[in-house]
């Protein structure tokens, strides 16, 4: 299997008045040709400046990608290159789709200058030409009358649409991998459905890797390979989804899991890990999850935890694989 | 198009009831504005006939009617001070106060946008706080002031230009009395087009613009001016208003025979018809100024046409 991007001890600070903030703190993943990967946590983890480092698009002056950082893509480094070498990547070999349907177009232009621009810039398409791609993508995307949406703005589009222009727009140049940031999060029930389902055939046509980014564990089951789960700025537990819905290792996987809302469950108070995500400019000693954890023991508060490799592709990040080992 | 013509049409009740407020606070004035105007040795023959043609026998509503009606013939009374038709005057003040305001509009932006555009650009960079400088001792530096200075620096000190008067569209005599009045809303234009091109390339939509691979200089011009430029345009039209009512004083400092200068020396000679006209004609002019810039807006804004 060959992975599309590489990313090695990827660590973006953010400077602020109180100190550093580890937003992003040593991750590392792998992105596979053809597969869906998702990028699990709560709010504030550092998923979104996951995904804003691969496209070196984090705010700047105050957002730093650490030395000892690697995004290796296309046998380049990302991190190293210049922003007019970069600008040819974004949008092109590497698309991304974004929460915010809403606000994600700019509303005084046209849905067609806008699916267009990626083909005029990276594929110095002519106005006709780039028009009679969008067109067939806006049919890909299942939008009814493409030709007369081609010439609405977005204030006319529903927020359903709206995020179909922006898959759209991120498959017009075939990209070898889409990032999409919690895609589905603002648009309601019976539409995540759809557009989900939509961006699972977009990935089976053109065959690219998606890094899927969502708090919602419920999503991640439906749709993806691989699963990274993120607490605090580093990925806690990674496996396959079928390892990692089945056997969990990681406390903060587990509880993510039990908070999950069940059919056969007749238990109407949804569990939640209890506490807070903690202030990462002052981090505890030891393990970042310990003030929370239900299975915490004297060493979690001291000691930071090993990275275990429990089978193939199953990593977690905690001590309680090496207790029950030594235990046994 | 319906837009426009809705705008068009919904101007013209306001432009009656401003034109009535006008009139009523015009004409409380205590006292006979005959008598007034006319000083005391006066033949009452004259009175009469000047009270005849100003209809001062009927009653305010009626004569406000009257006052309507001729003036949408172009009748706005007579001047008994200076023996002239009022719109005579007016007609004749007008083209300068034309010149005056909008070479002052065009200052402004030709300093104020730019100025805008590139201290957002350069943002917390030296050139920023220049520019952020310049712009706040232009706020909240008065208009006669501002003359004055450029009065004595430019035009006695150096003698680059002339100190005061007027000649058509000579630009000598144009360009101090433009920038005085242009300079305060540059930099009100500088400061809103630099806080809004700010904002606006914090949103989402800049974001998909950058992801999309367009560098940054590219999403300004391609994506974000015409955003930022909404809510200057909306203060331009409010300063309309105010570089109107400025060319007011920069008439009087430079000695520019405008509207404004009209209804000053009005003031002072007592002239009620001529007052009322220029008022009147001014309040009216900022009101249709206010429409144009209207539907300016309702032509970059694609949101507009469908509320
Ligand atoms: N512009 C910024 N300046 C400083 N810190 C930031 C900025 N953007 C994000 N962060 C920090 O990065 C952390 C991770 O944010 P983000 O990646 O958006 O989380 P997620 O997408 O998982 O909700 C936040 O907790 C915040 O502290
Ligand atoms: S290392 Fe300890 S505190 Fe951290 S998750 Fe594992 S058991 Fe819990
Ligand atoms: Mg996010």
């Amino acid at each position: 299997m060959s992975d599309v991007l590489v990313i090695n001890h990827l660590k973006t600070y953010f400077k602020t008045k109180h100190g550093m903030n580890p937003a992003v703190d040593d991750i590392s993943l792998k992105l596979q040709m053809g597969k869906i990967t998702a990028l699990v946590g709560e709010s504030g983890s550092g998923k979104s400046m996951t995904a804003m480092s691969i496209l070196g698009l984090i705010p700047k002056p105050s957002g730093v990608i650490m030395p000892g950082s690697e995004i290796l893509f296309e046998g380049k480094d990302l991190t190293t290159l210049k922003e007019r070498e970069i600008a040819k990547i974004r949008g092109n070999k590497i698309a991304m789709i974004f929460q915010e349907p809403m606000t994600s177009l700019n509303p005084v232009y046209t849905i067609g200058k806008q699916l267009t621009e990626p083909l005029r810039i990276h594929q110095k398409l002519s106005k006709q030409e780039a028009k009679k791609v969008a067109i067939s993508y806006l049919e890909k995307v299942r939008i009814p009358d493409p030709e007369k949406r081609f010439n609405n703005y977005p204030h006319q589009l529903s927020g359903g649409l709206r995020q179909r222009v922006m898959i759209a727009m991120a498959m017009i140049c075939e990209p070898k991998l889409i990032i999409a940031d919690e895609p589905t999060t603002a648009l309601d029930v019976t539409i995540q459905a759809q557009i989900l389902s939509l961006l699972c055939g977009v990935q089976k046509d053109l065959n690219t890797a998606i890094l899927f980014i969502t708090h919602d564990l419920g999503v991640v089951a439906e749709i993806s390979d691989t699963v990274c789960v993120m607490y605090a700025g580093q990925i806690v537990e990674q496996a396959d989804v079928k390892t990692l819905f089945e056997k969990p290792m990681h406390p903060y996987t587990k509880g993510l899991l039990k908070s999950l809302p069940r059919v056969d469950d007749d238990v109407t108070e949804l569990y939640s890990i209890k506490g807070m995500v903690p202030n990462l400019i002052h981090l505890p000693k030891g393990c970042r999850f310990a003030s929370r954890c239900p299975e915490a023991t004297a060493i979690c508060h001291q000691e930071i935890p090993p990275r275990e490799m429990i089978s193939g592709d199953h990593e977690v990040f905690c001590w309680l694989p090496r207790k029950e080992a030594t235990n046994v | 198009m319906r837009y426009i013509l809705k705008r068009l049409l919904t101007t013209i009740p306001i432009i009656i009831g401003v034109s009535f407020l006008l009139y009523v606070m015009l004409n409380i004035v205590p006292g006979d504005p005959v008598a007034l105007m006319m000083g005391e040795h006066i033949n009452p023959d004259t009175i009469e006939r000047v009270r005849a043609r100003m209809n001062l026998d009927d009653p305010l509503m009626i004569r406000f009617v009257k006052y309507l009606l001729d003036a949408l013939h172009g009748d706005f009374g007579y001047s008994y001070k200076l023996k002239r038709e009022v719109s005579t005057l007016i007609w004749q003040a007008f083209p300068n106060t034309l010149i005056l305001a909008v070479s002052g509009a065009l200052v402004s932006w030709i300093i104020g946008i730019p100025a805008g555009i590139i201290s957002a650009v350069k943002k917390n960079t030296w050139i920023d706080y220049a520019v952020m400088t310049f712009a706040l001792i232009g706020v909240s530096m008065p208009v006669f002031w501002a003359g004055l200075l450029g009065q004595y620096f430019f035009g006695l000190k150096l003698q680059w230009l002339p100190i005061s008067g007027f000649d058509g569209l000579n630009i000598k005599y144009i360009i101090m009395p433009a920038v005085v009045l242009g300079w305060s809303a540059a930099a009100t234009i500088a400061r809103l087009t630099r806080s809004s091109l700010l904002e606006v390339m914090s949103s989402d939509y800049i974001r998909t613009a950058r992801e999309k691979g367009l560098l940054r200089h590219q999403v300004v011009v391609g994506h974000a001016l015409k955003n930022a430029f909404l809510p200057v345009i909306t203060v331009m039209t409010i300063q309309v208003a105010s570089l109107l009512s400025g060319a007011v004083i920069t008439e009087t400092i430079f000695g520019i025979p405008g509207i404004g200068r009209i209804a000053v020396s009005a003031i002072q000679t007592r002239d009620m018809p001529l007052l009322q006209g220029s008022v009147m004609f001014a309040t009216v002019l900022i009101i249709l100024g206010n429409l144009l810039a209207d539907i300016l807006y309702g032509f970059i804004d694609p949101r507009i046409k469908y509320h």
